[in-house]
This record gives C-alpha cells, structure tokens and sequence, in this order.
C-alpha cells in the first residue's frame, strides 16, 4: 500500500496511545513482551479506529479544533498569514488544517453488511462530513498565502481521489517548482557540497529516522546536493526537505 | 609527440595511465580516487552515472545500474556465461538482433559495447582533464582468455568512446610490463590477479629482449571481491536478524550502507585487526523505531568467512601450473594484481602456495593500467626499445570429417604465426571442399567458436584421398586471422579473412558513434551550465537571505519598492534561465545577480 511517512507516525502514535490507556485495565495481556513482538500496526491511511463507545462522542461530531501542531504548519494564532487572511476576509471562521482531515471517502460498499459493526463501518461514522472542508479551495488560498507545502497536500489529496483533476495537478507542479527554489536557496543552491558537521560517533545520538540516516550516511563532503539527488532514491522535494532539517540542526553544514 | 593512454577496462573497476618523462602515471579522476569503478547507471531523471556515483546507488536503483558488463561483451546471448549473469545480475539483459546480448535500462535497450564506452568515455575524460588536451589514442586490456569477438567488441567500445584502440593487451601481459619495465630480466612470473568480479592467473616468460609471453592462463570469472563483500554483508544481516528480528535484505537503502559498509571494513582489515562497522539508523522497526547496526569484525572472522574463496584461487593457480607444465619452484616471482590482494590471508595463502614471498614492486591496483601506458607510448615512440610478442587465446582450426576439430595453431601461440596442414578428399571425385574454421580447445567442432567458412571448388576429380589440400592459418600482429586452401595438384586457391564480430554491424557502430559524440558535447556544455548554476544559486541564496532586512529597510519608500521589485525580477529570470538550461544566458544574468547582491548588501550595511 501506498502511504507516506506522516500518515505512518499518525496511525502509529495512536496506536501506542491506545496501549497505553488500555494498558493498566483491559489489557493485561500487553505487558506480555511476546504478545508486544506479535502486535501488528495496520498502515491506515484515515482516522484512526475506535472501540464501539470509545470518548462516547457522536459519530458525525468534526474532529477537536485544535488539533495537534506540527512544526512548519500553519497554527491558530491570530499573527499568522493564515489568520490574517480569514480575519481580513471577514469570514472569521478557522479551519486548521490536518492531514487527518483529508482522508480518501472509504468505499462503504466494501464494509460488508450492514450493521455486521465490522471495523470499516465505525470508520464511516466517524468519518468528518465531505462539506468539512473544501480541497480545492484550501489549494488556491495556501497557494496564493505562499504555503506551498499545505498547497501541494491538499493537491495531492485532490489528485489521490481524482488523478486527472487538471487544476490540482497545475497547483501541484507549480509547488513543487516553488518549493523546490525555496528549499535549494536555503542550502545555497544545489551544487553546494554538504558535510557531516559532528563526529560519526554522535549521529547514532540524533533523532533520525532511517531515511534521514540513509541520507546522512551519502554525505560524505565529496558529493553536492545535485548528486545526492540523483543517489537518494527518494523523491527530491523529501532528499531537499531532510537536508534541511539536518542543516538546521547542525547535524550537516553545505558548503 | 602523441599521448596514448593506457585503459585497464575492469569488469569492477577501472583505472587510466599515461606515459610521463618516460615514467607511467596513473591518473585520479575528479574524486582523486586512482580506480573508478565500472559501473554505469540511469536515474529516474534519464541522467546517466558513471564511476563512484553510479556504485553509491546500486542498490537502490539496482534495476538500472549495469557492473559487471565485462562479463557479458562479445558474447551470445545463449551461451552460460550470459545465462549465469541473467540468473545474477539484477539489471535486465535481453537478447539482441545479432544473437548478441543487450541490457535494458529504463526505456533504452543499450549494446555491452555502447556500456563500457560509457566507462572508457569517463577514462577518456578523466586524462584528458589531466592533460589539458584531447586524447584520441589508447591502448586497452582484456583478459587472456578473451575471444576474437571479445577483443573486437572491445574495440568497437573504444570507438564509441571516441578512442582508437590502436592495441588490445593481455591483462597479465600488462601487468608484466610494468613490472618488467626498465629492468633487463630472463624470468618465469606468474600473475595473481583478484579483482572486484573475476580472479585470473597467468603464466608469463619475460625475456631480456623485451618479450613478453603467456604460456598458459586460467580463472573464474565468478569470483572477486564482490563474494567477499557479499560474505561480510551476509554475516552483519544474520548478526541484525538475531538481536532485532529485522532482516536488513528487506530494505535496499539499508542494503545500499551494508555494501558500502562491508567493503569499507574489508579493507580497513587489510591494514588492522579488527574494525567497527557502525551504521547508525540503519532501519526502522515495525514500531517506528529507528535500529542502529554496530558490531565488531576482525581480521580473523573475516578470514573464517572467506577462507573457501581464498582456497578456490589456490586450486586454480595449481590447475594452471600443471596446465602449464611446470613446477612451483621453476616460477621465479608472483605478480599480485588486484584490490583483494592487498588482503594478508591472500597473501598468505599465495606466499605459502608458491613458496615465495609475492613482489611488492607493483601496485596492485595500478600495475595493469600501468602496462597498457608503457605499451602504448611504445606503439608510438620508436626510442622506447621494446617487444611485445602476444599469444593466441585460443586455438585455431577447422572442421573435418565426423565433426572433429583440427587444431592448426595452438593456444597460447606467438603472434604474428603462420602454420599449414595438408588434407586429403573424403570421397571419390570430389571436387569442393568446404573449410570451416573455428577456434577454441573442444575436440567436437561445434563446441567451440565458429570464425567463418568457404569452398574451394574446381578440384581434380579422384578417388577419396588422392586429393592434396594444403590450409594455412596466418595471424598478423593486429591478431586478424586470414585462412587459405590451396589444391596443391591444381594450384587452385581460396581464402577468407577472418573478422571478428562483436555483435554490431556497422551501421549501428556509426550511429553509437554519433550519439556518444553528442553525449560528450552535451556533457561538456552541462558543466559549464553547472559551474554557472552553482555560481547563481549561491547569489541566489544570499539575495534571498537578505530581502527580508532590506524590505525592512526600504519600507514606504517608492524608490526601495522598484528595486525590490527589480530585484525579483532579476532573481525569477535567473531562475527561469536555470530551468531551461540556457548557460549563456546564464552567464551573463549573473552579472546582474550579482550587481542586485552588492546594493543589497549595501543597502543593509548602511541601515546596520
């Protein structure tokens, strides 16, 4: 199946969240390092499974306002562009922006008969209202507030439902041309030649993730950026991304 | 005078050297590494790799990053080592239009010949950054073992490269021309070879005329560094499997660290006893937990793991020696070539089997490419006194009656030879004879290599043996081999030369020409627009560091708007010139970058 990385750690940090509440009373069986091992994380790509009952909230109830932050993503204060625009446009509404609030409509054919309470079934009615939020719109206003990243999410999102939508497919490019600039200019261009910025024995001390450390492990003060591009096998926007991370974090300077 | 370099085309790794001052010299390429590994690649973008750049992506775009392509050149496409490779490699080799074997990568179906002129393109590039000045001529390495059509198909990738391969040597022969250079020496060497993919052994006389001659070699064209590397990685998954219960084979950026990292120890092995292989966020685990590999290897694990692949080179080496007819002590020094041989077991094993220390006097890496330079510049420079008598590879001969090979010019002959046979009609008033040639050791005809046939008719008609047919084989230096049958009662003759095929015609050798040619005009014209690129996404990146100040600074005034304005503009344009490759345009937009740099640095110095 075909996810990314933030739908992972999503689905995964509540599903650790989970364990630990059941934890103490329902579950003792968890504490069971074997039946640990055994536990098996199902990459979802929606929101996240409930217990019939679970936080008693009704199944159409839209998700909490303020949903947890993210670095680098818009937030609900009222001194970001985000906030501004809204406030300028009068309409005072805010809609914060998650990528759980963008899950593809499951097929509710496939969830089997109806009232059979099979897991696919609670997903539908805990599923937020399509009129929670319009895609496109959300596309056009990040775009023209220069948020390309939250642009080209809800871009993808549109094309992940409908993969020949013209105008999310131009938005699309067209963000990752400008994140694309964005992100070279921050690492002064991508001929400029990265290097590790600590001692190979501390990088185990980071807080990476494997693709970080697969990243990291080309730097070698030898190849630029444009060659790491062409080694990474990972798509451009993500190498860009990740050595940016890594270059704010000291772990690497670019020279 | 004319440089010609010298090219030793490795199946894993190459190396270029060049004749300086009467003294060769290997060349680094831009990395300032001495070898450059074989390997060539296409990226998803369509961008071509070639050398250290292609191997860090190997695993992670196995699919389309060709090594080994050595193995492969000159052959057909049902012959086992073709079928071996198929079973092995990860790339896709499909079967060609002249029985020839080709590999797909990406949307291009490439020759074996178009892939190693990619490295010997790089090989042509790297001297002739060193040297300053184009280079046309080479002289290339094979191994001893090569064919007719091996040699020739390797020529043909030096065409495509841009090169005249003006002599093919033996690999052993070169590395005994290094060794034996400038020295006047009567011995019996024999030539350790284990590189990256392949082992080869070789006997050689060296004479003090300056003869060079291999009396007999063997190897395995399966066995190199590669299988120890293979042997480390293998250890270090089973080692991860046990403590984490993740195999690392799973993942290829994971297995792409193991590689790099199993060859890295292997070598630190060869200088210490023990090293740590430490590959930090090497995966992560089901819980997304980042999982680091580190553990301890030493020398000694590192000769358990391998000792089977050491023994397999000494059984070879003793297999060539009674090939060859002579005893241990009748071979008076070893000539270790080859990155492995650098590995103390190795060392060992081949000191203990030959009963003498191996020569230090050569480096194992550079002694081939080495050889290759001294004979080129000899080719082309009549005061270097020097002859190199090459062998045949194989045997040559023709067909007789009831399929059998008869041998008319023994492997491991002298070239230039001559030798003649007489034959005799196998039925009565047979007036035509039909000579098919063909070259290799088998004794049933179809076996080995078909070189080509003809007829000779108009003969007296006789009784079945009373016919006289004199064959003579003759090859020349350039190894091209011309047969002629001669009725000895008529005097009528008949004769064919033999052209070896490397499995392109020539219509398709002009054409890889051409696009070879056009490849190293774009190539050179690609870095002149990276050079600008970098130049412009530097100023790039300090103008747009400073917008924000100089914003600030300007604020409310019309004047510091318009340049502001300006300045984007400036800034978009360059962009856009970038986008479409336009590197003259680039080239003089950075004036303008760089005047729109300097106010705005002015400007903030004066607010600061």
């Amino acid at each position: 199946m075909s996810h990314d990385s933030d739908s992972d750690s999503d689905s995964d940090s509540d599903s650790d969240s989970d364990s630990d509440s059941d934890s103490k009373s329902s579950r003792p069986s968890r504490r069971n390092p074997f039946a640990a091992k055994k536990r098996i994380t199902l990459a979802f790509k929606g929101p996240p499974l409930a217990l019939p009952g679970a936080g008693q909230k009704h199944p159409s109830e839209p998700p909490p306002a303020s949903p947890p932050r993210r670095s680098g993503e818009p937030v609900d204060t009222p001194h970001d562009g985000w906030s501004r625009e809204r406030v300028a446009r009068g309409s005072g509404v805010h809609r914060p922006v998650t990528k759980s609030r963008f899950p593809p409509p499951p097929d509710t054919d496939a969830s089997g008969p109806k009232g059979a309470g099979g897991a696919l079934d609670l997903v539908n009615r805990r599923q937020p209202s399509e009129s929670a939020i319009d895609l496109s719109s959300e596309m056009t206003d990040r775009f023209a507030l220069d948020d390309f990243t939250g642009a080209l999410l809800a871009a993808e999102l549109i094309l992940g439902r409908q993969p020949d939508h013209p105008e999310a497919a131009r938005y699309a490019a067209l963000c990752r041309v400008r994140l694309d600039h964005l992100y070279s200019a921050r690492l002064g261009g991508t001929g400029a030649v990265p290097r590790l910025n600590l001692p190979a024995s501390e990088v185990r001390w980071l807080g990476l993730d494997h693709r970080a450390g697969f990243l990291l492990s080309l730097i070698d003060g030898e190849h630029s950026i444009d060659e790491l591009l062409d080694i990474a096998a990972m798509p451009r926007l993500a190498v860009l991304k990740t050595l940016i991370e890594l270059l704010d974090a000291g772990t690497i300077e670019s020279a | 005078m004319e440089k010609v370099i010298g090219i030793d085309l490795g199946t894993f790794n190459s190396c270029v050297a060049v004749l300086e001052n009467q003294t060769p010299v290997v060349i680094a390429n831009r990395g300032g590494y001495k070898v450059t590994p074989s390997m060539v690649a296409i990226t998803e973008a369509g961008k071509r790799l070639v050398g250290h750049i292609a191997k860090r992506q190997a695993v992670t775009n196995a699919e389309n990053t060709v090594y080994a392509a050595k193995r492969l050149i000159g052959r057909k496409f049902d012959s086992a080592q073709v079928k071996n490779s198929m079973a092995t490699c990860p790339y896709r080799i499909v079967d060609g239009p002249h029985d020839d074997c080709r590999i797909q990568l990406r949307d291009k179906v490439y020759s074996i010949p178009e892939i190693s002129a990619m490295v010997l393109q790089e090989m042509k590039v790297i001297s002739e950054d060193y040297l300053g000045h184009e280079i046309q001529k080479a002289v290339v390495t094979v191994p001893a073992y090569f064919n007719d059509g091996q040699r020739q198909a390797t020529k043909d990738a030096g065409a495509i490269a841009g090169l005249d391969v003006i002599r093919i040597i033996n690999e052993p022969t070169a590395a005994a021309l290094a060794y034996g250079f400038g020295k006047q020496i009567d011995r019996t060497v024999a030539v350790y070879d284990l590189g990256g993919g392949t082992f080869d052994i070789s006997i050689l006389e060296i004479s003090s005329e300056g003869v060079f001659k291999v009396i007999s070699t063997a190897g395995d064209t399966f066995l190199g560094g590669e299988d120890f590397d293979q042997r480390i990685i293998d250890w270090l998954v089973q080692g991860f499997k046990e403590e984490h219960s993740t195999d690392l084979r799973q993942d290829r950026m994971a297995l792409q660290r193991l590689k790099d990292a199993a060859e890295k120890a292997k070598c630190e092995l060869s200088g210490v006893t023990e090293t740590e292989v430490n590959l930090p966020f090497i995966i992560s685990s089901t819980r997304n937990e980042a999982l680091h590999l580190q553990r301890l290897l030493t020398r000694a694990q590192l000769e358990e793991l391998t000792d089977d692949l050491v023994a397999r080179t000494v059984q070879i080496c003793e297999m060539t020696l009674e090939e060859a007819g002579l005893d241990k002590d009748e071979i008076e020094d070893v000539i270790m070539v080859g990155g492995m041989t650098r590995m103390p077991r190795v060392q060992a094993a081949v000191s203990e089997f030959f009963e003498r220390e191996p020569c230090k006097g050569v480096h194992p890496d550079e002694v081939v490419g080495l050889g290759a330079a001294i004979q080129g510049s000899a080719l082309v420079d009549d005061s270097i006194d020097m002859v190199l008598l090459d062998v045949t590879p194989h045997t040559l001969g023709i067909m007789v009656v009831g399929e059998y090979f008869e041998e008319l010019i023994p492997q491991n002959s002298t070239v230039p030879t001559s030798r003649s046979k007489e034959f005799t009609t196998v039925k009565d008033n047979q007036t035509a004879v039909k000579i098919i040639v063909f070259q290799g050791e088998s004794r049933r005809a179809k076996e080995n290599e078909l070189l080509g046939e003809f007829i000779l008719t108009g003969l007296r008609r006789a009784p079945a043996g009373e016919v006289t047919v004199d064959v003579t084989f003759e090859i020349n230096a350039d190894g091209i081999v011309s047969v002629f049958a001669k009725d000895l009662d008529t005097g009528k003759e008949q004769s064919i030369t033999v052209t070896a095929s490397s499995g392109l015609t020539e219509d398709e050798l002009d054409q890889m020409v051409e696009e070879a040619r056009e490849f190293a005009v774009a190539r050179r014209t690609d870095e002149g627009m990276e050079e600008a690129k970098q130049q412009a996404e530097t100023l790039i990146a300090e103008i747009e560091k400073l917008f924000p100040e100089v914003e600030q600074v300007v604020a409310g005034s019309d004047f510091g708007r318009d340049a502001i304005t300006k300045a984007r503009s400036v800034v978009d344009a360059t962009r856009e010139l970038m986008e479409r490759g336009d590197a003259a345009g680039l080239k003089e937009q950075i004036d303008a970058l760089s005047r729109t740099h300097r106010m705005f640095k002015g400007v903030v110095g004066k607010a600061g």
